[in-house]
């Protein structure tokens, strides 16, 4: 019997890598901020045994970075920068969790949007790479393990490496990140693979009221009888000149950067924690730095799950679902198999392919007045 | 014809239960013609074009009935009951969708919950039989084809299980129920050409629920799709609290955001405008474009690998649903209930 337990979701302000030369200092004041936050639940609230930090918390996100650039500002999972949080783990018998860019030399020209899993002994549980994202939204360069399938599975040694499960004396944990969310399929295969606990590693960009995502994040927890816990950060601060920031007060600012503007205005924030009933047990409702914290019942999970009465997850006919699925033909997997993505812009043309094919295939009904097959250059700019 | 923008109307139905199937003709009669009058106040009033009934509005749920009850008051499909409610959409060039506890005569051994539109035609125009039955829970006797996989998909055909309807008012597709708390059978209707589902819903528990309501706009969002729910207001029955139902009525869209919904139950209608143009023109856009962005080959694959609830059963009974969780905790997709790990 598995004791129910606090889950915490770390909302940082995450300094920001601009220029890549205070990459080391960005990075470490990224992780010991994380880590006095981590010291302060412990102080403050007692034993916590599950912590999650945001998506790509340690480097920020630059959108405008080229890819050689990227895989030098990316971290090794694991490596010499997180080691202070595989140590806390360890010194706290807790798992701590996050996500980080990541660049793996087994991947040369390429590199991954990922996340992490500490165990009590300080050891590397998981690693995942985000599955959903760049490669159909097209902001950012990083590499998706679908689009270089054949050679991810070869290289990983097995179709598992693309979803890993982890079996802990806190539950069956599996990691995802921000986007993937929003794809019903992607917490479904999770959850067919035993996970119980999903650790949600994110950075969603938006105002602090932006209820589709978190209606997702309910909708996936009560449809599979799983826990969600959901990090996001909480804000940007960025680089202003060498070492100085802006403050961190929840506010993202404007950069240039090549001629581009990055984004501007407030984080979601946000942070929450969602039971297998599809309610939220814990919340920062609002951005800047935050604490959520929410309890964890395994055993009370695991009840659920045997129990008849709506349980949807042993009630999904699968076989006639999966026959359907691998008839149609929406986002291909190997799409940058031979070819490492150069361009962001290749992720929305990715999509923009595909919704072309349904509006002749069918799928999609053109609206009035839309001609179709209008793959100019005009439009192409429109839609990235 | 091309419509760009109409009414579409939810008939949130106070439903006379069929509590002693010696009645059910009457019953019947009187369900259908109480809420035809309902649904020509929508035409009256909203031009409505296409109007949604609750599932089983005709016979009403009746959870205490024998397996043999249950099936005598079946309906057919198309039927007497169907006739007339095509004789009103054709005489008012409407779409009118509904569910309703069906029996094939050809196939008289099994029934099942049967959506279904009928059109200007004055005929059937679709016909859908409701994949995620609660049989599996032991509360309702009847069959999913997913049961009778192998010999329905040899009767009907596979196409017959993702039924889309192209109309005027956009690609029709009806899921009932349950359905809804699957993004699967939503998703595959999507990958069909479905933009607007239809879905005739008995849902029994208190307006805060927040469960279903969620659910019903994951799918909306997810799909880029309108999605129509029509639920019981109320019951009038020997059996049942006359306001058991929870009413909440509601129609969701592409965004996810409910566009009109009834805040609780009692007797209702709900209106509300559909914009196909604005769908469509969504739908062409790139930025969180679901249907278009999931990877259906992985998952696809991965979806093959285990098998939750199996086909093929036949008709799937409580002992179905105990025996899969139980395979589904020994094969490793749910943990066992009592280890000690600490």
């Amino acid at each position: 019997m598995i004791a129910p337990y606090t889950a915490v979701a770390i909302q940082t302000i995450i300094r920001h890598v601009k220029d890549s030369k205070w990459r080391d200092a960005i990075v470490r004041e990224n992780v010991y901020r994380s880590i006095s936050m981590m010291e302060y639940v412990r102080h403050r609230f007692g034993a916590a045994r599950l912590f999650l930090l945001p998506e790509f918390s340690l480097t920020g996100a630059e959108h405008v970075r080229s890819v050689e650039e990227w895989t030098k500002v990316a971290l090794r999972i694991p490596g010499p920068e997180l080691e202070p949080l595989a140590n806390f783990a360890r010194e706290n018998q807790a798992y701590v969790g996050g996500g980080t860019m990541e660049y793996d030399p087994q991947y040369p020209g390429r590199w991954f949007n990922s996340a992490f899993l500490f165990g009590r002994k300080g050891e590397l549980l998981l690693r995942y790479r985000k599955v959903n994202g760049a490669d159909v939204q097209g902001h950012t360069t990083y590499s998706t393990p679908p689009g270089l399938y054949d050679l991810y599975v070869k290289t990983e040694g097995s179709e598992d490496a693309i979803f890993p499960v982890v079996d802990t004396p806190i539950g069956r944990l599996g990691l995802i990140n921000c986007y993937d969310i929003n794809f019903p399929e992607m917490i479904r295969t999770y959850a067919m693979r035993g996970a119980e606990v999903l650790l949600h590693a994110t950075g969603e960009p938006y105002a602090p009221h932006r209820e589709p995502w978190e209606m997702s994040r309910r909708t996936r927890a009560y449809e599979n009888l799983l826990y969600v816990v959901s990090a996001n950060h909480g804000g940007y601060a960025a680089q202003v000149h060498d070492d100085v920031f802006t403050d961190a007060s929840g506010l993202i600012f404007q950069q240039r950067h090549g001629g581009e503007i990055s984004p501007l205005g407030r984080s979601h924030g946000g942070s929450e924690i969602v039971d297998f009933n599809g309610h939220v047990v814990g919340q920062a409702e609002s951005p800047g730095e935050a604490l959520a914290l929410g309890t964890i019942d395994i055993s009370a999970l695991r009840e659920r799950r045997a129990e008849l009465r709506g349980n949807i997850l042993a009630q999904v006919r699968s076989e006639i679902y999966a026959k359907e699925y691998a008839k149609h033909r929406a986002s291909p997997l190997n799409r940058w198999l031979k070819r490492p993505v150069q361009d962001k812009r290749e992720g929305s043309q990715n999509t923009r392919e595909v919704i072309e094919r349904y509006l002749q295939d069918g799928v999609y009904v053109p609206p009035a007045g839309y001609e179709l097959a209008a793959l100019d250059a005009k439009k192409r700019r429109a839609s990235v | 014809m091309l419509v760009r923008k109409y009414n579409l109307a939810c008939v949130q139905a106070a439903v006379e239960v069929i509590d002693d199937p010696a009645q059910k003709d009457a019953v019947i009669a009187r369900n259908l013609e109480r809420s035809l009058r309902i649904a020509a106040s929508a035409v009256a009033r909203d031009e409505a074009k296409v109007i949604v009934f609750p599932e089983g509005w005709l016979q009403g749920h009746g959870f205490w009935r024998s397996p043999e009850d249950w099936k005598s008051i079946c309906v057919s499909v198309p039927g007497p009951e169907t006739e007339r409610l095509a004789a009103f959409a054709r005489r008012h060039q409407a779409y009118l969708a509904g569910a309703a506890f069906e029996c094939d005569p050809s196939w008289p051994e099994v029934w099942f919950s049967t959506g279904f539109i009928v059109g200007p035609s004055g005929t059937v125009e679709l016909r859908y039989r409701k994949l995620q039955e609660h049989n599996v829970e032991g509360l309702i006797p009847n069959a999913s084809p997913c049961d009778l996989y192998s010999e329905y998909v040899r009767r009907y055909g596979e196409d017959s299980l993702f039924p889309v309807l192209d109309t005027p008012y956009g690609r029709l597709a009806v899921i009932v129920e349950n359905d809804v708390n699957f993004f699967e059978l939503v998703r595959i209707f999507t990958f069909h050409g479905a933009e607007i589902f239809l879905h005739p819903t008995a849902e029994d528990q208190g307006p805060q629920f927040p469960s279903w309501d969620q659910a019903r706009r994951s799918r909306g969002y997810e799909n880029l799709c309108y999605l129509a729910s029509a639920n019981y207001g109320q019951l009038s029955s020997g059996f049942y609290a006359a306001q058991a139902p929870r009413g909440c009525s509601t129609v969701v869209n592409f965004s996810g955001n409910s566009v009109a919904k009834i805040e609780g139950h009692g007797e209702s209608l709900l209106v509300a405008p559909i914009d196909l143009q604005r769908l469509r023109y969504r739908r062409t856009e790139g930025r969180m474009n679901y249907p278009a962005q999931v990877k259906s080959e992985l998952f696809g694959k991965e979806f093959a690998k285990r098998v939750l609830m199996p086909k093929d059963t036949g008709p799937a009974t409580r002992q179905t649903g105990e025996e899969t969780i139980r395979r589904l905790q020994e094969t490793g997709v749910f943990a066992p209930v009592h280890v000690d790990k600490n």
